[in-house]
């Protein structure tokens, strides 16, 4: 308990300095958001209109401590703010859109990759040298180590665009009305989603595999498995009770780790295939100085991988006593 | 006044063409052109769809403007007249001081309500009101509006500025029984308009796709022909050249690398495109509050050292042409003066000739003194030199490293950088570059080319340099031109100034004019037909038009093919 204690005390300061960073580190990119917003619209607005520009948004320009103090108190009474680029959308709205999307498909295809390739390390090191081994973990390297953005265009183009096999982009078809009721709608949604969730899961397995792995195998050297094996247990019980249980506590951490980046998205993948998600907000706030946004968007993230990593600090008591001594 | 009676006639021949053309005719299904069908639209890159569709919104969804929330008139940037619209036509008084404009009686918003100029004078107290509102900054030259009767509205000006009409005919009526009743009209989200425009209705917002429906009350009797425009979400220019390759886009406005090719070849009796050569020219800046760029005759030699029509083949892809030493390109022809064109000549300027522009520099003393290859100043020191330009914009890329390669040839030590556009366009705000590629304002006339680039007023008081004044080249002279231009309204004289900026821009060279921006348009005509062609460009027919309303004149006249082609999607 105390361990928790302490932990909590620890993530509350660092939510406290992220706050502050989440203000800070936007406003140190070069570039003014007004600026930017009438230079978008490449000579066709009047240069004098700049002014009402300026009136619009009043409030990403007065001294900078004003606004830091504007923005930790509208922050305490839960507002976000209003974004820039998409005014006078609250940046609630703006992120909330995506971020559905982003949970059901980043979210999901970090399970399934987190899973995997957990189990197949699992089989990996308790076979050394078999397929597991010498023929998956090779191949899931090598696929994480593809530059992300060509692997997803070289699928669309032979899954969607050269067989057909799949929709070339977008979350649903636009044919079919959005309805999260309707049958036809759902199949949509899992018939879009294949290609981008694989894609997230090829490049994403070989990591979670290796260590686990590679985990397993300085378990498996360990006394208490050998007693184990001794004691005539068996192979299931030794493989997963007592080995995995033990070697899957680095990975728990990273795959909290993971969790949290979920909600940011997967900007890629969101861009190839056409898919609504919270990392294309992200990029669109940073190509526009959306301050307010931006500052949305890295809130949400720190809050999330703060959350996941409390937890993944539950988790470590539940399975490590040694832990729950200290 | 003479330019008023000018002003009159277009306004009238304008009515007479609107009405040959049908726009307003009486005949509604009699007519023989198939209604319905649904055209997707799509030219700018987005991934979701939020709901806001507030006229004043600057981020605002791009359907707000035109098809929503109609302007009192219609400027064709193609011809240059400026078509009836919400307003029947408008006159000036001769000492230039009112402008009076006539409102069109039968107008509904789609609420059913009556359409008057009430509204329009509401709309323009409210901009008063809200100087967060007022996009078009018609309050720097308005003093006052004021209603003659229900409708004919009277705009009194605080100065004479004989561009106000076209800049108030973009003003765009929001209904004030509406309007009148909100709280903060400045952070309003319309999610759910109440306009006058041909597609009005929000009969459809999805996260990936909205769709706008046609108003049943609109004003031109059977128009719009078609039942919907649907906008959809490509998040960038490899999807939506992937969808318009597939047949889903109906009516695109992007960039696509080797269009005939990649895009007509795909269906050739039915994709279709066409980049008119009449959009803002684009420009390389030099920043002349630095040596060398403060020296003219540094100026130049760049600009005879460029080889332009490498720039328009290979970076431009051929879809432009070179542009004439003023920069004020095709469109504005008119305008152009034989003198300054002449004296251009005489100049070598916009012409390329690697050896007039090495003989240029060596007689104004930049000379290779060290024998590295490179020239130096003139007074010996190093001289390099940065050319910026926006990261990922690809055929401005490669035309500024043909550029920086013709600026090497010459012994100029030049390479290209490429900033990401926030990092650009604030180094070129702030004077913190040397030379860079950069777009140029368009207007109704040729003025806004020369006020955005050359007026003194546009450097702020932060040392900003506002809309297109990067060169920071200033003086006394363009001032005077650039306001005795809008201090008369007579064509003569108006053409005279302009002549003088020619001929001033001409002997300073404050900027190096490229090529006159392409238009990025794709039409499909496997379903819908009516869209401008190469042959028959009634205007501007690109989608992507930020404040420019002649889309308007486009989606009234698209229609299906025939009767069956357009069937429920």
């Amino acid at each position: 308990m105390r361990f928790i204690l302490r932990r909590l005390g620890f993530y509350l300061i660092a939510l406290l300095v992220s706050v502050t960073l989440n203000f800070m580190i936007p406003r140190l990119m070069s570039g003014d958001p007004v600026q930017l917003m009438f230079a978008r619209f490449q000579g066709r607005m009047d240069p004098r209109a700049i002014e009402s520009l300026y009136e619009t948004f009043g409030f990403v320009q007065g001294p900078l401590h004003e606004q830091y103090f504007t923005y930790l108190s509208h922050l305490l009474q839960g507002d976000l703010g209003v974004s820039i680029a998409n005014f006078p959308i609250p940046v609630t709205e703006v992120i909330a859109v995506g971020l559905g999307w982003t949970l059901r498909l980043v979210g999901l295809a970090t399970v399934i990759a987190f899973s995997a390739g957990i189990f197949l390390g699992i089989r990996a090191a308790w076979r050394r040298g078999r397929f597991a081994d010498s023929v998956i973990l090779p191949i899931t390297g090598l696929l994480s180590a593809f530059p992300y953005f060509w692997l997803a265009m070289l699928v669309l183009y032979f899954f969607a665009l050269g067989l057909g096999w799949f929709p070339l982009g977008h979350a649903y078809s636009l044919d079919i009305h959005q309805d999260w009721s309707s049958p036809e709608y759902l199949s949509s949604v899992l018939h879009h989603m294949i290609l981008p969730a694989t894609t997230i899961v090829l490049t994403a397995i070989g990591g979670w595999m290796l260590g686990m792995r590679n985990n397993m195998i300085s378990v498996l050297s360990e006394d208490y498995i050998t007693m184990a094996q001794a004691k005539g247990l068996s192979d299931r019980r030794v493989m997963y009770t007592y080995a995995a249980r033990n070697a899957i506590l680095p990975s728990l951490t990273g795959f909290a780790m993971s969790l949290g980046f979920v909600l940011g998205g997967a900007l890629l993948t969101e861009i190839v295939f056409s898919y609504p998600g919270v990392g294309y907000t992200l990029l669109t706030a940073v190509n526009t100085r959306d301050y307010p946004l931006m500052q949305g968007v890295f809130l949400m993230i720190t809050v999330a991988v703060l959350v996941a990593n409390l937890l993944a600090d539950t988790m470590y008591v539940l399975l490590d006593p040694r832990v729950r001594a200290a | 006044m003479i330019k008023m009676v000018a002003r009159m006639t277009l306004v009238s021949l304008a009515l007479v063409l609107v009405l040959s053309v049908g726009f307003g005719g009486a005949l509604a299904q009699d007519d023989g052109i198939p209604r319905g069908g649904i055209v997707t639209v799509s030219h700018e890159a987005f991934s979701v769809v939020l709901r806001n569709f507030s006229p004043f919104a600057p981020t605002q969804n791009p359907a707000s403007q035109a098809f929503i929330y109609e302007p009192l008139m219609v400027w064709n940037e193609v011809d240059g007249e400026i078509i009836p619209w919400l307003a029947t036509g408008f006159v000036w008084s001769d000492d230039l001081l009112t402008l009076t404009f006539n409102i069109r009686e039968g107008v509904m918003w789609n609420d059913g309500e009556t359409f008057d100029a009430n509204d329009v004078l509401y709309t323009m107290n409210l901009t008063r009101e809200f100087p967060a509102l007022d996009r078009g900054a018609v309050w720097a030259f308005l003093d006052s509006v004021e209603l003659l009767d229900d409708y004919t509205i009277q705009f009194n000006l605080g100065e004479v500025y004989s561009l106000a009409d076209v800049l108030i005919a973009q003003t765009r009526p929001v209904p004030e029984h509406i309007w009148s009743e909100l709280d903060d009209p400045v952070t309003f989200v319309d999610d759910d308009p109440v306009a006058t425009g041909p597609f009005s209705v929000v009969c459809r917002l999805e996260d990936q796709v909205f769709e706008l429906c046609a108003n049943p009350l609109y004003w031109q009797e059977g128009r719009p022909y078609v039942d919907a425009i649907r906008y959809p979400a490509y998040p960038g220019n490899e999807q939506s050249t992937l969808a318009l390759i597939n047949g889903d886009i109906d009516w695109g406005g992007h960039f696509i690398p080797d269009v005939e090719t990649t895009y007509a070849a795909a269906d050739p009796d039915n994709f279709n495109f066409y980049y008119w050569p009449g959009g803002a020219t684009v420009n390389l800046y030099m920043n002349t509050t630095k040596a060398p760029y403060d020296d003219v005759a540094f100026r130049r030699a760049v600009s005879q050292a460029i080889d332009y029509n490498a720039v328009v083949n290979i970076g431009m892809y051929g879809y432009t042409i070179p542009s004439d030493p003023t920069g004020l390109g095709p469109r504005f022809e008119g305008w152009a003066s034989q003198e300054a064109l002449e004296r251009a000549a005489e100049l070598g300027l916009n012409e390329y000739a690697p050896s007039a522009a090495a003989a240029t520099l060596d007689e104004a003393g930049y000379l290779d003194v060290n024998g590295d290859g490179f020239r130096e100043l003139p007074n010996g020191d190093p001289m390099s030199m940065n050319v910026q330009v926006v990261n990922g914009w690809t055929d401005w890329v490669t035309s500024v490293q043909i550029i920086s390669q013709n600026l090497q040839d010459i012994g100029v030590n030049a390479q290209v950088v490429t900033p990401e556009f926030g990092e650009w366009l604030n180094n070129l705000q702030t004077g913190d570059y040397d030379i860079s590629i950069g777009w140029s304002s368009s207007g109704y006339t040729p003025w806004n080319y020369y006020r955005d680039s050359l007026d003194s007023s546009l450097l702020g008081a932060d040392n900003i340099a506002n809309a297109t004044s990067w060169s920071r080249w200033f003086s006394d002279d363009a001032d005077a031109l650039l306001a005795a231009f809008t201090a008369t309204a007579d064509p003569d004289e108006q053409f005279q100034v302009l002549s003088d900026l020619q001929m001033l821009f001409v002997e300073n060279v404050p900027l190096v004019p490229l090529f006159p921006g392409p238009t990025w348009y794709q039409w499909n005509t496997q379903q819908f037909t009516g869209f401008p062609t190469a042959d028959n460009y009634y205007t501007q027919g690109s989608p992507w038009s930020r404040d420019s309303n002649s889309r308007l004149l486009v989606a009234v006249n698209i229609h299906c093919i025939d009767d069956t082609a357009c069937g429920q999607e």
